[in-house]
This record gives structure tokens, sequence and C-alpha cells, in this order.
């Protein structure tokens, strides 16, 4: 099978790192991967926070698995299966009440058939517009102007696939991804609790409040995904996070990849000419390769690993300009028994569970985050995998995974004398919605941005590698010299979610990453 | 009753221009203004004897030089007075100085910062490149990208083109500069917050976001295409007031034969068999036309003028989409004297210049966090000018006329509708401001004007006071302005146009919207344009 004798090095042993490999090997490269961490998966790997309780690291819900990826890698048969798919999801408000979100049905109570109607055009219209988003995910972005055929063939297919929509579709798109959520969903809904339950999708994990225009690009991001045909589902693997990325890796150590855990990676060596040569690991120990491909973040890539003195200073200057300030932090609880939520049937607890009662709500929280402080109101995405696999906790006992919004990288006072606080109003804001859940409470993890960047070595803990938004998108993501996954540095690459098209658990940047290295190295 | 060829509504600069270019191409024009004086927001008013107010806008640089020329304004007594810089006062004594030297101003920002003394070298030449950019498309129809006819793909190609030539890397700064924060944007370039703070004040006026709200570089670029005497960037005062400027269009259009009538608010547009064919006046007088031009905004037109009957759902739906928010109020102040400010020191020239009060961006964002939450900003960014220094016109010898643009006031706050007790609160506030940096300029107060955005509405009809007839962001720009579909100043209605800021480009005082209204009619009526084309300056 090889056709190819050169040697790939690849730097993270995430999802992306992983798919990267995975299609890599597969075209015959020799490929290795080196992770710092004593396991793969990254952010996407199950975590024993207290003894005999385990949670998923970071990303607790499938959502925009790539449905190509799923099927060229094989990852079904390499051990991915789902304990849950489609998730519905059930929004909580102050006063008890509740709001379901099954596909493009929405119910709760004083939720009318007008609304219903409305909810269902809504859906319909996102959907689509999504799906404009992922035609232009499968490749790597065309540069502008570079007077490149093949750039200009890829301008020219996203103008015909933007044309193609129709005259309306069209229109709307272009208006659309300038503005805000506050603003689009003011255009479909009079309801706020109706609005606050949708607008949190576009908020989570970005230093954006509702009224901050590109969060309506977030919010289409997260609706390009697929999973057992329902676009934008929810889906939890079965075994955690670690299915998903096992397979990954079974997939690829099929095709011949090697792949070494407790090896972080200090720098990228260059030879005299400025070509990659190899990496140097932490134990001194170098790696020789034709080849370097980096999963980790831009910034940490080029600052720490490549280094600004290899660096010509314009290029150092736009990395350093990455807006990557993480805002969303993970809560990990071990309860003695089982939650109850205010308005949420017992059957329903093993759903994705929203608190984002209104927009105003979202963006008085975001306000804080402004000013490098944090709110005691707190919007929180909230999952009990325990009901889906009972391995993650004793008989009898639960976990709750959570991903809680507003959370700010830098804050004034510092997160060493903060967290606690932080921690006690998260938890005091959980007890109003699920009463009694405060004396259940066994053992408490709060991981903010900072311990996100230390423990999974992200810059700024954000969790798509860069902030989502119109100037880091398309052929800006991460900057538009890296934005075809190329880097100035000959024989270097990027592959993690810092390139287009960002994160989310998509893996698509490693494939086109791997695309894009296959055309331009054999 | 005498039938004419077009009928304007508003006597809004933008309204003028349109009806100046319509009766210079031979047409029959008549404008109709509800107001007893022309001019809408372009007016010199005297509301303290002695005084003469700018009292709504107040400065002049938008204004497109083709047309001053074409129109030839000069001859109609318009008269522009270039002033220099801005100052910022802080809240450590110190000031920062914005000169229009670029020597003098780079040795300024490297009393604060060397690096940011070198980063302004970019920075101004990064801005003048968009400037250049865009200047062009001020004069030009947007293409509507959704259709396929020959004209819109005609200019499609040609923004390509241009946008081609600027080369990759610019073309990559061009799509940041138009979605990027003014804040985001700033830290890019400097490091020292005063001078972000600074430069970002023109990336809020008007505009209902904050420094840190993404879509706000843009705005900094709209007031930076100001040219007055060719150089980018400059600002201007039209002498005796901006009211000036609409007096000379008004003459421009007179000598055309042109026709306005004052306190002739029109009520309804009369739509038959779906082509708009006059005006009622309130008063219950009707004219009639072939054309039937709206210098109003978006939402006053469709939503007051229109039967709803006339109008599709869709359209009625996208006005009622449309963003225009109120985010700005206005002091007019007699004084007595020139007020003291003794961080500035002894005859320091930045006493002519644009002075505010805010030297930081949280500050700024804060200020904005206020309207958000639907109260003025208890430390609003004041953009404060004396135009008296430059154009003694405007006082009694010895006296002064001050102009403080307030950003930000809610339209409506939390508390209900503005009452008199609210808005004197405003007026302090803004005033207590000023004060901290003046000693002696409360006692120096003869009379103030405080305008709140209710006010602004109640007064020139822009809907809720906004000063650019809506939003300045990318939605509603370009081929969005107002809303797709209708950017080419056409209505949904055969024989109705718009002309107002809402349409491409914009609000400002430029009037290229109602010039390039006047092109597209012209258009239609199959007569020969002669409205100018933008020049180039490359």
């Amino acid at each position: 099978m090889t056709k190819n004798n050169k040697k790939i090095v690849i730097i993270g042993g995430g999802h992306n790192a992983l798919t990267c490999s995975a299609y890599l090997a597969k075209t015959g490269f020799a490929v290795e991967v080196y992770e710092a961490r004593s396991k793969i998966g990254g952010m996407a790997s199950v975590r024993e926070f207290a003894e005999g309780y385990k949670a998923p690291g970071t990303a607790h819900l499938l959502h925009t698995l790539d449905a190509n990826i799923l099927k060229y890698l094989n990852l079904k048969k390499h051990g991915l299966e789902f304990a849950a798919t489609g998730l519905k999801t059930i929004s909580l408000n102050p006063n008890g009440d509740t709001l379901t979100i099954d596909g493009d049905h929405i119910t709760g109570e004083g939720i009318n058939l007008r609304e219903q109607q409305e909810f269902k055009v809504f859906k319909k219209k996102v959907n689509k517009l999504a799906r404009f988003f992922r035609s232009s995910y499968q490749h790597s972005p065309p540069r502008i102007g570079s007077g490149n055929k093949k750039d200009i063939l890829g301008l020219m297919t996203l103008g015909w696939n933007l044309r193609s929509m129709g005259k309306e579709d069209m229109s709307d798109m272009l208006k659309f991804i300038a503005i805000n959520i506050y603003d689009l969903l003011h255009e479909f809904f009079d309801d706020e609790f109706i609005k606050g339950s949708l607008a949190i999708d576009a908020v989570l994990g970005n230093h954006l409040g509702p009224r901050s225009n590109n969060t309506v690009i977030t919010y289409l991001h997260q609706l390009t995904g697929e999973i057992e045909g329902v676009q934008g589902g929810y889906a939890i693997p079965k075994g955690g996070m670690d299915s998903y990325t096992n397979a990954l890796k079974n997939s690829a150590e099929k095709q011949g990849v090697k792949i070494m855990v407790d090896s972080s990676v200090q720098a990228i060596r260059l030879d005299t000419s400025g070509k990659v040569c190899g990496i140097t690991l932490e134990n001194g120990d170098e790696v020789n390769a034709d080849i370097v491909v980096s999963g980790i973040d831009p910034k940490s890539t080029f600052m720490c690993l490549v280094g600004p003195r290899n660096l010509e200073a314009g290029f150092v200057h736009k990395i350093q300009n990455i807006r990557m300030r993480g805002n969303a932090s993970k809560l990990h609880l071990a309860l003695s028994a089982i939650p109850k939520f205010n308005g949420v049937d017992a059957n329903d607890l093993g759903e994705r569970i929203i608190i984002s009662p209104t927009m105003q709500y979202l963006e008085q929280a975001f306000d804080f985050t402004k000013y490098q402080a944090c709110s005691d109101q707190l919007a929180m995405e909230i999952t009990i995998p325990s009901i889906h696999d009972t391995t993650l906790a004793p008989e009898g006992h639960h976990v709750i995974s959570a991903i809680v919004n507003y959370t700010p990288y830098a804050l004034k006072e510092g997160w060493d004398k903060a967290k606690p606080l932080v921690l006690e109003n998260i938890i005091n804001t959980l007890n109003q919605y699920a009463p009694g859940i405060k004396e259940q409470i066994l053992h408490a993890e709060l991981l903010t941005p900072k311990d996100i960047e230390s423990e999974y070595g992200i810059t700024g803990g954000h969790w798509h590698h860069g902030e989502l938004a119109f100037d880091q998108f398309l052929m800006l993501r991460p900057i538009p010299d890296l934005a075809q996954y190329s880097t100035p540095i000959e024989s270097l690459y990027i592959c993690g979610a810092g390139a287009h098209p960002g994160g989310g658990l998509m893996g698509i940047a490693g494939r086109n990453a791997a695309v894009e290295l296959m055309m331009k190295e054999s | 009753m005498s039938k004419y060829d077009a009928i304007v509504i508003g006597a809004g600069h933008n309204g003028l221009t349109n009806a100046a270019y319509l009766a210079k191409s031979g047409l029959k024009v008549l404008v109709l203004e509800k107001n007893d004086y022309i001019g809408g927001a372009a007016v010199s008013r005297v509301l303290h004897e002695g005084w003469t107010y700018s009292n709504c806008s107040y400065v002049c640089s938008l204004l497109r030089p083709e047309i001053f020329r074409d129109l030839n304004l000069q001859k109609y007594g318009l008269q522009v007075l270039a002033y220099g810089g801005s100052v910022t006062f802080m809240k450590n004594g110190n000031i920062f100085g914005g000169y229009s030297d670029p020597d003098m101003h780079r040795r300024e920002i490297g009393r604060f910062s060397k690096r940011d003394a070198d980063a302004y070298v970019r920075f101004s030449r990064d801005v003048s490149r968009q400037c250049r950019f865009i200047k062009p498309m001020l004069l030009r129809t947007p293409p509507d990208p959704t259709s396929f006819k020959p004209k819109d793909l005609g200019e499609l190609i040609y923004l390509f083109k241009r946008l081609y030539n600027l080369g990759e890397q610019t073309i990559y700064d061009t799509i940041r500069f138009y979605t990027m924060s003014v804040a985001e944007y700033l830290e890019e370039y400097f490091e020292t917050d005063v001078i972000k703070a600074a430069l970002s004040g023109s990336g809020i006026i008007g505009t209902g976001l904050g420094p840190y709200s993404p879509g706000t570089a843009y705005v900094l670029l709209h007031h930076y295409m100001g040219e007055v005497d060719g150089s980018i960037g400059s600002w201007g005062y039209a002498r005796g007031g901006m009211g000036a400027i609409s007096n000379a269009l008004a003459g421009a259009f007179q000598a055309h034969d042109g026709e306005i009538k004052k306190e002739s608010e029109v009520s309804q547009i009369i739509v038959k068999n779906g082509r708009a064919k006059g005006v009622v006046l309130a008063n219950g007088d009707e004219y009639y036309a072939k054309n039937i031009v709206s210098n109003l905004d978006v939402k006053r037109t469709y939503q007051k003028l229109f039967d709803p009957k006339d109008l599709s759902k869709k359209i009625l739906k996208q006005v009622d989409n449309f963003k225009i928010r109120g985010s700005s109020g206005k002091l007019n102040i007699a004084l007595d004297g020139l007020p003291e400010f003794p961080a500035l020191g002894e005859k320091n020239p930045l006493i002519y210049s644009d002075m505010h009060f805010i030297d930081s961006l949280e500050r700024i964002e804060r200020a904005f966090d206020d309207w958000k939450n639907g109260r003025w900003s208890r430390d609003p960014y004041a953009d404060t000018l004396i135009p008296t220094m430059t154009d003694p016109t405007m006082a009694p010898p010895g006296k002064h006329y001050m102009s403080v643009f307030v950003q930000y006031a809610p339209p409506k706050l939390s508390t209900g509708e503005w009452t008199d007790k609210d808005r004197d609160a405003f007026g302090q506030t803004v005033i207590d401001q000023i004060a901290e940096y003046s000693p002696n300029f409360k006692d120096l107060i003869v009379h103030a004007e405080i305008r709140s955005p209710q006010d602004i509405e109640n007064e020139i009809g822009l809907t809720q006071g906004n000063i650019f007839q809506g939003e300045l962001t990318m939605d509603q720009m370009f081929f969005n302005r107002p809303f797709p579909g209708y950017s080419q100043f056409r209505g949904p209605i055969k024989g109705f146009y718009m002309c107002g800021s809402s349409t491409h480009p914009g609000g400002g005082v430029m009037a290229a919207p109602g010039a390039n209204a006047a092109r597209e009619m012209l258009f239609d009526l199959k007569r020969k344009n002669i409205v100018p084309e933008a020049e180039n300056d490359d």
C-alpha cells in the first residue's frame, strides 16, 4: 500500500489530529502521532474527576460529526456506538416552566400553535442556511485574489452554491451572517423564553453575547453536523467521548499509524534552509520527519514550538492577534442520587437540559465578562451522562456534566481566588432549578478556561481553538496565511480546530488538512 | 391643480439634492416640508437671541465634494471652514491631543508609547487605503447580487475587479475591517488605552453598538471618509451653521425653477393601479406627480405614508425588521465666554478641536451597557465642539456656542417615555462631565437646548432619533440597504423612490443618497444622466 515514503509527525492526539493521521496513513504515508497526555482524545476524552466518578473531560455531546468522515474511516466498525441519539433539549425557566425542543417541534406551557408553526419555519430556514456552511466546510477555503486557478474555481463554487440557494435564501444568507442572534430571533419570535432557549446555542463556548454580531455564524455552525440522519441532532456515545476518539484511534492504527502518549513536544525543528526537519520531545529525544502537522492551536504551534525568531514579524503579529479568550468552564458533579429538576419528567433527565431563560439573561452575564468579571447568574448546558452509561458512577449514584458559559479566561481578581465563589454561585443557580441538588453533591469540580489551558494545552482555554467570528472564518481562519492548512514554514501544516472550519468535534479540519497535504506533498 | 414630474417628500439635505438634480435635468419638481424651515437635520436655528445653533448635525465633511462642485454650492452661500484635531481629557489630569499635523500627532502618541507611534503610521496607512477603496462606491448604485440583469452583473464585475486590484492581503484586511469591532481592531495596533479610546469614538457615533460590538470598525471608516480641501479624515464647519448646506442646496434647486412648500406635511402617498400618483397633505390638499420620492426614513415612509393595503406582507415585514435605533442625544449651549480647560494650558490650539472626556474603552463600553439597559449613559461619550472658535458668526462677539453630541441615550427609557425631568437630568449628566474639566463652564451657560432621541424624532421625524436613518451595520449596508431587493432606490411601487439616508451609502450629511436616487430616476425616465461620478484621487 505504501506509495509514499515520506514520514509525517503529528503533534497532539485530539480528534482532528487522529482524523488527519488516519486519512494520511490511508494514502500511504508513515505517520506518528505524539500526545502529551497519558491518553489520546484531548478534550474529547473521559476524565475521572473523583474516585469512582467519571465524566466527559470537556465536550459532552456529539452533534457536529461529519457523515463523510464517519463513513470513510469506518468509525462504527471501529467501535463508535451511540448510547443515545436525537436528544431533546429541555429549557428551564426560574418560574418552573419548561420548554422542550425536539427537532423542529417545540412544546411547553403557553406555547401556542402559531409559535409552533413559526418554529418550524425558523428551523427550516436555519437548517438550509447551515447546509450552505456545511458545503463550504468540505474543502479548504479558497484564497481571494491569489490568481491561482484552484482558488478561482473554489470561489466560483462558493458563489454558485450561494446563488443556487435561490433568491430569497441567498439574500437572507447575506443579511443574516452579518447580524446577531438577538435580532434574528426577534424577527421570528415574540416569546422571550423561546428566544432565550435558542440563543444559548449561538454563544456557548464563545466570547459573545446574543447582541454581538457574529452570533448567527456561530448558531449556524452548530447546525452543520448530522448524526443518524438528523441535522444538528445531539448524541451521547456509548462509553463517553472515548468511544469516538478510540474509534478514530483504532481506525488510524489499522492504517499503520503509530501513536505515542506521554510524549510532550517541546519544539518543531527546522533545518538551515528553514524547512521542517522534525520535532524535539520534552525528554530531549529528537524525532526526524519530512513533514510535521500540528493538531494543537495555532498560537501554541507558532509562539511556543516554532518560536517567533523563526518567523517573519508581520506573521507573528497576526498570530498574536488571533482572538482566543475562552469563556466556558466545565462543571462536574458527583451525586448521591438522581437529581430532580423542576418541571422535568424523571424519564427526561437523560436529555440535554439548558439554563438560559431569556436573551437578556445571557447578555447580562456576557456584560460581566467584558470587564473580566463573572456574573452570579450563568448560562448552562447540562447532561447527566450516567443515565446513559452506568459505568460512570457507582450504582445508584450519578454524575452531572455541564458546560457553564460566561466564565472568562482572564478574571480581574484571578481564578485562584474567585474559583470557590464562582463554583458556589453555579451550584446555587443549579439548586434554584433542581432544589435539593446541593445536598446530593459528593464531589464537585470546576474546570475554568485557565484549567482547560493547562490541562489540555489550549491557549486561552478556548474550545474552538479561536473565536468563531466573521474575521476568523473561512479564508480568514485562523489567519489568512494559514487558511489552507499549510504554513509559511515549508512542510509544516496545521490540522486543529484553529483552522477552517473550526471546532465542535467535527474532525473536518483534520480531514481537510490531510487532503491539502496530500496534494502538496505527493 | 398643476401636475409635477416629481414630488419630493421632506426637505432634508438629501431630498434637496435629489430635487436639485431632477430640476437641473429639466423636470418640474415640488419639495414638500412639514416644518416651517427647510433642512431636516442640517439646520441653523436661532433658539436663543443672538446665537445660531447647528442643533442637529454639527460638522460637515462627508458632503461629497463632487456634488459641492457640480451644483456650485459655493455660489449659493456654502462655505466650509476646516478645523483640526481632537483632544481627550483624562481622569489623571493629562490630555491626549490629536493634531492634524501628522508629525505633531506622532510625537504626541510617542509621549504615551513609542510603539504606538509606529503603529499609528501603519494604522493611518491602512485606513486611508480602505477609504480610497470605498469612496468611488459612494456615488454608485449597489448591484443586486441575486439578479442576472446585465447592469447588475456588470456592476458586480466592476466591484470584484476593484477588490481584486487591492491585492490579496488588503482584501482580507477589508473583510476584517467590515466585520470586526472597533476596539479589537484598534487593539491590533495600539497598546495605550487612551489612544484606543480616542480613536474608537468614530466607531460608535450615532450607532446602537459599543466599541466591542463586531461591526463598529466600519462605522469608524464611515466617519474617516471625510474630506475637506482634499485631506482625508479632516472635518469642517459649514459657515453660519449646518443650515448653510440646506440653503445652498435649496438655492441650486430654485435656480432651476424648483418649488419648495414649507408647513406642508404629507400624510399619505396616493397609489392607484399599482402606481404612485401623488400625495395628500395633513390639511387635505392633494398634489399629483408622475414620480414620488421620499426623503424620510424607511419606517416612516412605509409605515406612516402608505396604506398597508398597497404593500406586500413581505415588504411590511422587512420594514418592521429594519434596525433604526436611537442612541444619541444632543446639547446646544450658549456660553457667555470661552470656558477654561486648565489641562489644556493657555493658548492651546486644541481648544479649536473636538473634545472628549472619556479616556478608556471600558468606560465607553459601560456607557453602551447603560443604553442597552434603557438609560442614558451615566458617564457618556460627549463629542464636544466650540464652533465659534472657528466661525464667530454663530454667537455675539466674545460669546460662544458649544455643540455637544452625546452617545448614548435610548429612544425610550426603562422607566417609560422621556419626561421633562429625565431630559434635564440627562443634560445635567453631560454638563457635569464637562465641568469636571472646566471649572468655570457651568457659570458661563446662558442657555442650553437639551435634545433626547425622542425630541429629535418629534421635531424632524427621524424614527427613534437615529441620525443615520438606520443602523450602519453590514446587514443594512450596500446591497442590503435598506433591505435586500430594494437597494437601488426604487420602491416596491412603480413611480416611487427613496432618497434619504436609509438608502446607500447611509447617513452623515453626504448628499450621496439623494444624488444616487436622482441618477436611478433619470435612468428610468430615459433622460441623460447628469449626476457626477466619484472622482478618483489615487
